[in-house]
């Protein structure tokens, strides 16, 4: 995780209802529904963050461990990133 | 050569004799614009629409109808999702009924037709792209025996899939009014087998959404566009879940519950 940045994919489309976000990759016809924790990590990119202190905030905003929230959202983040929502990259120096 | 007007597109239907006349029965007066799409329907009930087979042989009135179901949905401008459709008495808002062939919405949307609403599709929910007004679609309504029964229905069916003319459980009035333009005020996703009474549960608006787009006929042309309507759509509503058994405690459970808006 150390040193990585989560980044949304040009092009991705998204709507916020109710707390949940709905997203449209770039060149999709077929969207993703996020539950409360991926929506929440979703609107922590805005475009992009460092995926350890975005798993840290999260971490603070529901009481448990970052180790736990990062186990929770790493399935996300292969969702996001194989669908061609997001990009992870590492960081530069 | 007939045609009829569905949706945005003028249909001209090549079909043998006996199946014009039984269209004529069930869609009324043809129209006299120029044509932009053609449904050819052989003896043997095989269906072309603008040249390519949609279906193989089978009964020809099914074929045509089917036929003309296809090219209608093909040619609308706009975002149609698999749907049945009303327009809730008193206030004038649209309910619709997302869902799959086979899955009661037929049935679910004559009973809230009986109980009072107005019929406006038991087949698609129409909007503009973007949004805005839903447009009646109100194509005949298939039925099975089941149904009929259920619904205590005693009305001439046509083919072998049992179609209801609209204007016999809905008729117009006599001043031809249209009934499209109500606001999609509800978004009722149905839910057959339930054991006990009717039941409306409220539903997560980005779920009703992507429902939305799953039961779209035609997202992909547009993705983007189809992306913003859906979610505009279930913003604009409420959204729900009916568990229900029988169709008509479904209906009833619906209209009092959403009928003062």
């Amino acid at each position: 995780m150390s040193g990585e940045v989560l980044a949304r994919a040009d092009g991705v489309l998204d709507q916020e209802l109710d707390g949940q976000v709905l997203l449209l990759p770039p060149g999709s016809s077929e969207v993703l529904l996020l539950n409360e924790v991926a929506s929440a990590l979703w609107q922590l990119l805005d475009p992009v963050a460092d995926l350890e202190s975005a798993v840290a905030t999260l971490a603070t905003h529901y009481g448990v461990a970052a180790e736990q929230v990062r186990a929770d959202v790493q399935p996300v983040i292969d969702l996001l990133v194989a669908q061609g929502a997001a990009t992870l990259s590492a960081r530069r120096a | 050569m007939t045609a009829w007007r569905w949706l945005d597109s003028v249909i001209a239907v090549r079909a043998p004799a006996r199946v014009l006349t039984e269209l004529q029965t069930l869609l009324g007066a043809p129209s006299v614009d120029g044509t932009t799409a053609e449904v050819v329907v052989g003896t043997d009930g095989a269906v072309l629409v603008d040249g390519a087979e949609l279906l193989p042989a089978g009964d020809p009135l099914e074929g045509a109808l089917s036929g003309l179901n296809a090219a209608a949905l093909a040619g609308v401008q706009g975002f149609a999702v698999h749907a049945g459709v009303v327009r809730l008495p008193r206030v004038g808002a649209a309910v619709a009924f997302p869902a799959v062939s086979g899955a009661g919405k037929s049935t679910l949307t004559v009973a809230c037709v009986l109980g009072g609403a107005g019929y406006l599709s038991d087949e698609a929910l129409v909007v503009p792209w973007g949004g805005g007004a839903v447009r009646a679609y109100r194509r005949p309504v298939g039925l099975s025996p089941w149904s009929l029964a259920v619904l205590g229905l005693d009305v001439t069916v046509h083919g072998t899939e049992g179609h209801v003319p609209a204007q016999d459980i809905d008729p117009l009035p006599a001043s031809g009014a249209h009934p499209s333009g109500a606001v999609l005020a509800h978004i009722v996703l149905p839910r057959r087998g339930h054991d006990g009474p009717p039941v409306l549960t409220p539903l997560d608006r980005a779920h009703a959404a992507e429902v939305l787009l799953r039961r779209s006929f035609n997202h992909w042309t547009d993705p983007r566009s189809a992306f913003l309507t859906a979610a505009g759509l279930a913003r604009g509503a409420r959204c729900w879940t009916l568990d229900y058994g029988d169709p008509r405690g479904g209906a009833r459970c619906v209209l009092e519950t959403l009928g003062d808006g």
